[in-house]
């Protein structure tokens, strides 16, 4: 059974210019152990996503159907005092600039203290700050800096003390948003690198939001490419990047430049994603698509599997496939 | 004239205090731009890259003289710009124009994409006429893909995209024909397929209408696509130099290596050059003795420590700053 299976998901905001469906029947799997990345460009409802799963949404959105399921319970029924015993301890989510987030005037070991004796009434200080010590060790960072206030800390550092306090309570899956966005490339590379070491120690289950698909080539073994609130694609790291069969992704992959290989000429897709207040009818990048045709403007395709776990929502699915050239 | 810039020995200081001067606290200085050299030509585009507070965004804005230089000399297409007042710069402005990152900010929310337009032109004089000068603004809308122009003149920057915004911060500074472009991370706020369409255009119009551009960023695989010749940064020096294959495809200097193993590639079955750093980038106020990157570099010795390293010549246009670069 997988740990967590999202279905039909929607969820909307409510504004005075009207609702807007930022999620708008999503349908994704997570196995345990694995690292889904969720991609696609601002606005696509991914950062949606992740705030329904942790029911976070800010008080003018609300989910409107679906099923988020975990550990076989449905956390869509959920009250919030229930969910307060699901966050941190069973799921934990790393805002994006969390590393901004660290409060300035308490030292950083404080604050890690301070998440874990909030979530574990039973835990002394004094077992929570051994406890911090080794989480700081987990994340590669000098226990003695837990000393230390934010400011003494680097930009990756921060980011390591923030994973360290989102792991506190030994959650099952851990959600990062954008966990790298803000730092420098040597301290990306760096900080990719203890997420795919904490994978392999934790045996942590993660969800990688971000709009980079050279991230997620490098630490997911998912991926779910959305569109305009929608799931476009979704299948293991090597169907996405070795056989992508909708448009979208074709075109994502296309705009992502590469330090190897020979230097081709990027494409594009012109015009932009649709206004999610009034999405047009039919496939919702229809108006964008090379491969367009009259059925894709009438009824929209929905996700079918097309070879064992790759799932794709594209009746051209075949031409896409032919036409990919690996770069 | 070839060469649209050259620049030589760069240098800028920016002074710092540590506690109250009155009180004895020390005057200290950040070197942010160390004595940098480059030359770019007419139709070419240099990248600058490196991390942040490397120097590079400072070299950007002190080579169009928003910062005064603190040493060496630019040349602009020959003329020594160095240490000329801001009254006698003004006959260069509309040649040597900025583009900036974000173009949430740069854009005055206050006005349309007309009267933004508007104001390079009638600052430095270019118009004769109102319909001269309308001309000129449906013209470079139209460059700038902007399409149908009379459907963006009287649009305010908050009814555009984060792309349409850039177009038109690179319009306000085409419309008056610049012979540089200094242009600091121009497409690092917008999403992936935009960043594309932006930098197409930057290409397109380079070879339409001639100009060099200094182009500012820390994505070596942006610059890789975008530029003809790249120079890193570290410490506010350039430690590695040349054309984009030489970089990139032979990097010689440690930490031009360190960064490009640390690129994340959008392809999960590729391999490259792996090399690892310690530690950090430290304080440009207590820059290392010696070569700058000797606490890092795994391969450093005692010579690193003690003696400077000078770019050196190591292939036709290929210079580094590493005198262990044969042995690495």
């Amino acid at each position: 059974m997988a740990l967590m299976e999202i279905k039909q998901l929607k969820t909307s905001y409510f504004t005075p210019e009207g609702t807007v469906k930022a999620v708008d029947g999503v349908s994704l799997k997570l196995e345990k152990g694995h690292a889904l990345g969720l991609v696609g460009e601002s606005g696509c409802g991914k950062t949606t996503v992740a705030l329904s799963a942790m029911k976070l949404l800010p008080s003018n959105a609300r989910i409107t159907g679906g099923e988020i399921m975990f550990n076989g319970e449905n956390l869509v029924a959920k009250t919030d005092d229930e969910m307060n015993k699901i966050r941190w301890k069973k799921m934990s989510l790393i805002f994006q600039g969390a590393m901004n987030a660290l409060n300035p005037v308490f030292k950083v070991g404080d604050q890690i203290v301070e998440a874990l004796t909030t979530h574990n009434r039973n835990m002394t200080k004094g077992e929570a700050e051994k406890r911090t010590r080794e989480l700081l060790e987990l994340v590669g960072v000098d226990p003695s800096r837990a000393q230390d206030y934010p400011h003494e800390f680097s930009g990756g550092m921060k980011q390591r003390a923030v994973i360290a306090m989102a792991l506190s309570c030994n959650p099952d899956v851990l959600v990062a948003d954008e966990p790298t966005t803000a730092l420098d490339v040597i301290t990306q590379g760096r900080i990719l690198e203890l997420i795919r070491d904490l994978q392999a120690k934790l045996a942590l289950s993660l969800i990688v939001i971000t709009h980079d698909l050279s991230l997620t080539a490098e630490i997911c073994t998912e991926i779910a490419i959305m569109y305009a609130g929608r799931i476009a694609e979704f299948g293991k790291t090597s169907d996405i990047y070795d056989e992508p069969m909708h448009p979208y992704t074709n075109a994502l992959l296309g705009a992502f430049p590469s330090i190897l290989g020979p230097i081709r000429k990027m494409e594009t897709l012109a015009g932009f994603p649709p206004d999610l207040r009034n999405p047009p009818t039919g496939c919702r990048l229809f108006p964008r698509c090379p491969y367009a045709e009259g059925r894709c403007e009438e009824r929209e395709p929905e996700l079918e599997e097309v070879t064992q776990g790759h799932f794709v929502a594209c009746y051209n699915w075949g031409l896409v496939k032919q036409s990919w050239k690996k770069p | 004239m070839e060469e649209t810039l050259e620049v030589r020995d760069l240098e800028k200081r920016f002074p710092v205090s540590r506690g109250i001067s009155l009180f004895g606290g020390e005057k200290l200085w950040v070197r942010a731009v160390d004595r940098v050299s480059f030359t770019i030509r007419r139709d070419e585009i240099m990248g600058l890259a490196g991390e942040s507070g490397c120097g590079k965004t400072t070299t950007g804005r002190t080579v169009l003289k928003l910062f005064e230089p603190t040493g060496g000399k630019i040349l602009f297409e020959g003329h020594d710009i160095t240490n000329l007042k801001p009254s006698e710069m003004k006959q260069y402005r509309p040649y040597m124009q900025m583009v900036f990152q974000d173009p949430y900010r740069s854009l005055n929310p206050r006005k349309n994409v007309m009267s933004i337009l508007s104001l390079p032109i009638e600052t430095h004089g270019l118009a004769k006429s109102r319909s001269e000068k309308l001309e000129m603004i449906m013209r470079v809308l139209d460059e700038v893909k902007l399409h149908p122009a009379e459907r963006y003149v009287y649009k305010y920057p908050h009814e555009l995209s984060g792309g349409e915004r850039q177009r038109v911060a690179l319009a306000r500074v085409l419309v008056l024909r610049p012979k540089l472009i200094v242009a600091d991370e121009p497409v690092s706020m917008l999403d992936a397929l935009v960043r594309i369409g932006v930098l197409d255009l930057l290409l397109d119009l380079k070879k339409k209408t001639g100009f060099a551009c200094l182009f500012i960023t820390h994505d070596l695989a942006l610059a890789r696509y975008t530029c003809d010749r790249i120079g890193i940064m570290y410490l506010g020096r350039i430690i590695e130099m040349g054309s984009k294959d030489a970089v990139i495809n032979q990097p010689a200097h440690p930490y031009t290596k360190a960064l490009i193993s640390a690129v994340p590639v959008p392809n999960p079955s590729a391999r490259k050059v792996q090399l690892k750093v310690k530690g950090d980038v430290p304080s440009p106020i207590n820059i290392p003795s010696g070569c700058p990157f000797h606490p890092r570099c795994p391969y450093a010795d005692d010579r690193c420590r003690k003696e400077e390293q000078q770019l050196v010549r190591i292939g036709p246009d290929h210079y580094v700053a590493c005198y262990k670069h044969n042995f690495i």
